[in-house]
């Protein structure tokens, strides 16, 4: 539901992002079909990866939420706001129990926005992204 | 496990399948440019 929520989002905003320089990409947690079959119906903007074995969530410092993260009041409040926007449940893949994160990676490699989930559906503010990388110079070496 | 990221650090780079399901480099995303890149939790 969160994740449908947040790629809607990037979706409904992708001409902000894009007007920012930036190109729009998600990794989830399962096989290649499953990510065709999502991310080509909720987000056709976006380019979408696959990685079932979390090497890349764990090379990002991702980590599993504790139950507080995963079922804790603030989730509860995510879900009613989800819900409220018109996200829905589906059938998950991957592991449920993990936690997502947004960057911004210039062409060099290097990381110049991270936001770390806290909870389940914790989304960084789509205004508080452009915001910082509108300070960014991307083209410049960092 | 990794610590967390900030700005300045160099991001990682790791295998990943595409839709096709052929093996990438995740650093393919942002060789052509830029990139905001968002983990999901999972898909559904």
């Amino acid at each position: 539901m969160f994740c449908r929520e947040w790629l809607a989002q990037l979706e409904q905003h992708k001409d902000d992002i894009r007007g920012a320089g930036l190109q729009l990409a998600a990794v989830g947690i399962g096989e290649p079909k499953h990510a065709r079959r999502y991310c080509g119906r909720l987000a056709p903007s976006v380019t979408c990866v696959a990685n079932k074995t979390l090497e890349a969530y764990r090379a990002f410092g991702l980590k599993q939420g504790s139950l507080l993260q995963l079922a804790g009041p603030q989730v509860f409040l995510a879900g009613a706001r989800a819900v409220a926007g018109g996200a829905v449940q589906g059938e998950a893949t991957g592991n449920t129990l993990m936690l997502g994160g947004v960057f911004v990676i210039d062409q060099r490699g290097v990381i110049r926005f991270a936001d770390y989930d806290e909870y389940a559906g914790d989304h960084p503010d789509f205004d508080d992204i452009l915001a910082a990388v509108r300070t960014l110079d991307l083209a410049q070496p960092h | 496990m990794a610590k967390r990221l900030k700005p300045g650090d160099l991001a990682p780079d790791a295998a990943v399948l595409d839709l096709d399901g052929n093996t990438i480099q995740l650093k393919q995303l942002w060789q052509t440019g830029p990139v905001l890149l968002s983990f999901l939790r999972h898909f559904g």
